[in-house]
């Protein structure tokens, strides 16, 4: 009775290759664990270790990547100099993260492993939390390098920090903006789709009420809708009719919005988030023109940014992209006030000087920690488009006992 | 199984012992491993891919998260959640139970819309997903919407997964040897032949479904206690396609395939990102992930293990298969009765008309003969009697059944056992499970099938391949395979649609004569089409022939064929041979 053979020799090869692989990967990190960290506790010469679980790769990379890119350029130009005031010098680990959660919870345990002072996350809540958690465990400070959403380092705890300001500080500024520009009804868009798009407009509403004004209707829409009639049509019906709209819609959306709104007639001033700050909003031309909206700065070669710009485009020989690359770097400067402070290379002492860092000096403006829920309290900048240019209306930091409080 | 349970119960032991980053890894494998097996025991064995499962790996982790986390943690982050949640602690042996229950519902429920399809049903996965990710961000009392649900306890640590994962292999083991598992895998591999031999196809991917959704639900308690925070994006397209990735690499067929295949693909994934981090090439994983799959299709399609486990392509253990006592094929009734009736056949294909009144009959112990050209309605005669197609109008009566209303798996299960004319077998299980299908359809145990299909082997004389793939055996030996699974129904009737097509004049006679033994034991009657004269002649009691769907003549074999309208319809076209079976499937 002859029956197949066995699996074949290159089957077995395969196997069996992989599982030694996966265990010497396994191998790898334990021997890392060894090295556990000792660093100084004194005002000696050291190194800060900054281990850094990014996105490079994967949906998260539009926001980690050029953030990387703006640290490592501020990294590099401290070690120049020999470091923070002269002797705490600057060794990055970056790790891929791939965009996932598990696999960022993997990347943070190794880093901590390897013995760092501080690590940065993704700019996306589920990583970063994912990530904070094990760094929280071991009782090192985690910045997010810029995940907005308030909850994120209250879900992890008093180690969790965002080089963001929260989604309720730039509700805030809109609500203020609006107040100010005398706008009395006012209409908001959000979607249940994200959470970034559900809870902005609640925030927008809580404060602008608080300074006297009236949300008069509340719209929803999913992600990704091909038609905006049916809610145009409902603004339409308002009564009051309202006299600015409020929308954390990005694209495809916002876009999509825009159109359909200015397409029937209605003039109502609008009011967006950071979500819209890209070529694509400018490109709408004539039909954008006006829209007002948050964002971490304007991206322009000029003022305290043409300094940046000319380094940028030295060390990667093209100019930043995306806002990202300034607040990365600006990451980098709140680490210099931190160390400066600190005077330690130790995670816990590193801890104790980022909790109560106040007015770090960054590009856009200065950043501040001390008295706030451990978002980034930082100069929200307000933009409006005239002529399909960002032209800055003004950057403000609204004091936190105004600003709505997180949704939990 | 004991191998790969050994196995994770290594991983699991050594692993706990490792420091965090590797714990993490190897429990986030396990975890995965756990998903995987959960798309093994539907997709593996149904062959319909599903991109549905991650929802029920979302559901249970939410239920496991609300109903595991600390009451004063839920107030503040799930303030709206009813009262009775909102004070639910459990442990969470309890709160996974819980959600593996959750998620079995959800797939109960959505099950019965899956079992009903088969080539659209791997779209409605997609279906079911998005309506699942909808759900979780439209329940913002229960899961906070689109926002990250946080706070629950990490508790999947790398011997809670290897157990969950070992629970989950056993499973997944355990269900594709079993009554169900092996009706599923025969209706992957030929849905038609799957009904003929009395599978209930609907309600063995119903129970397929089920199983694998509660699996799945296994995974989700311990994706929740691993990350301790997510939101409903974790559980959609991303997943789902890494989940799929190490199926299909390692081999979805197999349990063996679901383990190799997480193994595989978790080392690459690490070994690259630890190169690329260290080179600060950061592409590496995807390019390496996407260069593996492709590998995989390239040189082995059905994955690294391929469709079977090793141990059923390992060398042969021992000698001949034992064989218990020869099985009764059917109860002693006398000879002569009429056990097939089937009257007034009428079918029509929009304006053709296959079949036109036509009456057929098959008396016990007898031959009972069908033939007519090409086109002339014999395969369609055949489907209809065994409701493969649904005639328009008919009475068949089989012993003292009235049959024209039921499915094609219950005119199975009451005794109408079938073969092809172009071999239906189950190409990737081996010979006995061809015939174990049809003997668990008959109602035996899988233990008991396979004695009954070793000594039915034996009879058609294929006993020696008993343990090969059936795809790998001689067109002859498929041919009497069929017969086997045929018989396997104890059937009253046997339809043989031109069993000797291929062979040469020696071969047919020795079919014949295995017949002739094989009715007597069987005392079945049998329903005899060929086009060979010479066979027809010789094997049959009584004729019947067809022309465009009407019966010409019916009798003795020998006054039939001397009927001058038997000759201009039939004989006068010769004795090509045709191929009825494939003109009948392009008027169906």
């Amino acid at each position: 009775m002859q029956r197949k053979s066995g699996p074949s020799k290159v089957t077995k090869m395969v196997v069996s290759l992989s599982a030694i692989m996966l265990l010497s990967a396994c191998a790898t990190g334990e021997g890392e664990a060894t090295a556990t960290s000792s660093a100084p506790t004194t005002s000696e010469a050291c190194t800060v270790k900054v281990g850094v679980a990014g996105s490079q790769t994967g949906g998260l990379a539009y926001i980690d990547v050029p953030n990387l890119e703006g640290f490592e350029l501020w990294a590099e130009q401290v070690n120049a100099a020999g470091g923070i005031d002269g002797k705490f010098t600057i060794e990055t680990v970056v790790k891929d993260t791939r965009s996932d959660a598990a696999q960022s919870a993997t990347v943070a345990a190794e880093l901590v492993a390897e013995g760092i002072s501080i690590l940065i996350t993704p700019g996306d809540a589920d990583p970063s939390i994912a990530a904070g958690q094990l760094a929280q465990d071991e009782g090192i400070t985690a910045v997010s390098w810029f995940g907005s959403s308030p909850i994120l380092p209250l879900a992890v705890g008093d180690h969790m920090f965002s080089n963001a300001f929260g989604d309720n500080t730039q509700a805030k500024v809109l609500a203020d903006h609006a107040t100010e520009m005398g706008y009395q009804n006012a209409y908001t868009l959000g979607s249940p789709d994200s959470a970034y798009t559900n809870l902005l407009p609640g925030y927008f509403k809580e404060a602008f009420e608080a300074n006297g004004g009236k949300v008069v209707g509340e719209g929803t829409f999913s992600m990704g809708q091909a038609s905006f009639s049916v809610i145009v049509d409902e603004i339409k019906a308002l009564s009051p009719a309202p006299d600015v709209i409020m929308t954390p819609a990005y694209e495809p959306d916002f876009p999509t919005f825009i159109k359909a709104l200015r397409g029937a007639g209605i003039t109502a001033a609008v009011l967006g988030t950071d979500g819209i700050d890209s070529p694509t909003t400018l490109a709408l031309a004539d039909i954008a023109e006006g829209v007002t909206y948050t964002t971490a700065g304007v991206l322009k070669n000029e003022g305290a940014m043409s300094t940046f710009f000319t380094d940028y485009n030295a060390k990667y020989g093209k100019d930043p992209e995306t806002i990202y690359a300034v607040t990365g770097y600006e990451l980098g400067l709140t680490l210099d006030a931190v160390v400066k402070q600190a005077q330690s290379c130790d995670a816990d002492a590193i801890w104790q000087a980022w909790s109560n860092l106040e007015g770090a000096q960054g590009i856009t403006g200065t950043i501040s920690y001390k008295g706030g829920d451990r978002m980034a309290i930082r100069e929200v900048a307000l933009v409006e488009i005239k002529n399909s240019e960002r032209s800055l209306v003004g950057t403000f930091a609204p004091d936190p006992a105004t600003v709505p409080k997180a949704q939990l | 199984m004991a191998f790969w349970s050994l196995f994770i119960a290594l991983v699991g032991f050594f692993g706990s012992g490792m420091s965090k980053a590797p714990q993490l890894l190897l429990a986030n494998a396990l975890t995965l491993l756990v998903g995987v097996l959960a798309l093994q025991i539907f997709s593996g064995n149904s062959g319909i891919l599903s991109f549905g499962h991650v929802g029920f790996v979302g559901v249970s982790a939410y239920t496991t998260g609300i109903l595991s986390m600390t009451p004063i943690v839920k107030q503040t982050s799930l303030s709206s959640l009813p009262v009775v949640l909102q004070e639910a602690s459990f442990t969470f042996p309890i709160a996974m139970l819980c959600g593996v229950l959750v998620a079995t519902l959800v797939g109960a429920l959505s099950g019965l819309v899956i079992a009903r399809l088969r080539d659209s049903a791997s779209i409605a996965t997609v279906g079911i997903l998005i309506i699942i990710h909808s759900t979780l961000v439209g329940a913002e009392d229960f899961t906070r919407g689109s926002q990250t649900f946080y706070g629950v306890k990490r508790f999947t640590s790398v011997p809670v997964a290897a157990t969950v994962a070992i629970i989950a292999l056993v499973i997944a083991r355990w269900f594709r040897d079993s009554k169900t598992g092996i009706h599923v895998r025969a209706s992957r591999d030929d849905a038609i032949a799957a009904s003929s031999s009395g599978v209930r196809i609907q309600q063995s991917q119903f129970k397929a479904w089920v199983l694998s959704a509660a699996v799945a639900g296994g995974m989700g308690s311990c994706y929740a206690g691993l990350l301790g925070a997510f939101s409903p994006k974790d559980f959609y397209f991303t997943l789902t396609l890494t989940l799929l990735t190490m199926l299909i690499v390692g081999g979805s067929g197999s349990v063996a395939g679901a383990v190799v295949g997480v193994v595989l693909v978790m080392a690459v994934i690490e070994n690259l990102r630890k190169i690329g981090d260290s080179i600060g090439l950061f592409g590496l994983t995807n390019a390496g992930l996407a260069i593996i799959i492709l590998l995989t299709l390239y040189i082995r399609p059905k994955g690294v293990m391929g469709f079977h486990e090793p141990e059923e392509t390992a060398a042969y253990r021992g000698d001949s298969p034992i064989l218990g006592e020869a099985v009764p094929l059917a109860d002693a009734l006398p000879s002569g009765e009429q056990v097939l009736v089937a009257t007034n056949i009428t079918k029509r294909f929009s304006g053709l008309v296959a079949l036109d009144d036509a009456n057929m009959f098959v008396e016990r112990g007898k031959i009972s003969g069908l033939i007519g050209p090409n086109g002339s309605g014999k395969s369609t005669m055949v489907n209809c009697i065994t409701g493969i197609s649904k005639a328009d109008s008919a009475v068949i009566q089989l012993g003292n059944l009235k049959i024209n209303k039921e499915k094609t798996w219950n005119r199975a299960r009451s005794g109408l056992g079938r073969t092809f004319q172009n071999i239906r077998l189950f190409r990737e299980l081996t010979v006995v499970d061809n015939v174990v299908v049809a003997c668990i359809s008959a109602g035996e145990s899988v233990k008991d099938s396979d004695k009954s299909a070793l000594s039915l082997l034996n009879q058609v004389g294929v006993l020696q391949h008993a343990y090969r793939f059936a795809g790998e055996l001689s067109f002859g030996d498929q041919r009497r395979v069929e017969i086997a699974r045929a018989l396997a129904l104890k059937p009253s009737v046997l339809l043989l649609d031109e069993p000797a097509a291929g062979m040469n004049p020696a071969e047919s006679a020795e079919l014949l004569a295995q017949f002739r033994q094989i009715m007597k034991q069987a005392n079945a009657g049998m329903l005899l089409i060929d086009h060979d004269v010479t066979l027809i002649r010789s094997a049959c009691d009584s004729l019947t022939v067809l022309d465009h769907g009407r019966v010409i003549a019916q009798g003795d074999p020998e006054t039939v064929l001397s009927l001058p309208e038997v000759h201009a319809a039939y004989l006068g076209w010769g004795e090509e041979s045709s191929d009825d079976e494939n003109s009948t499937h392009n008027e169906r």
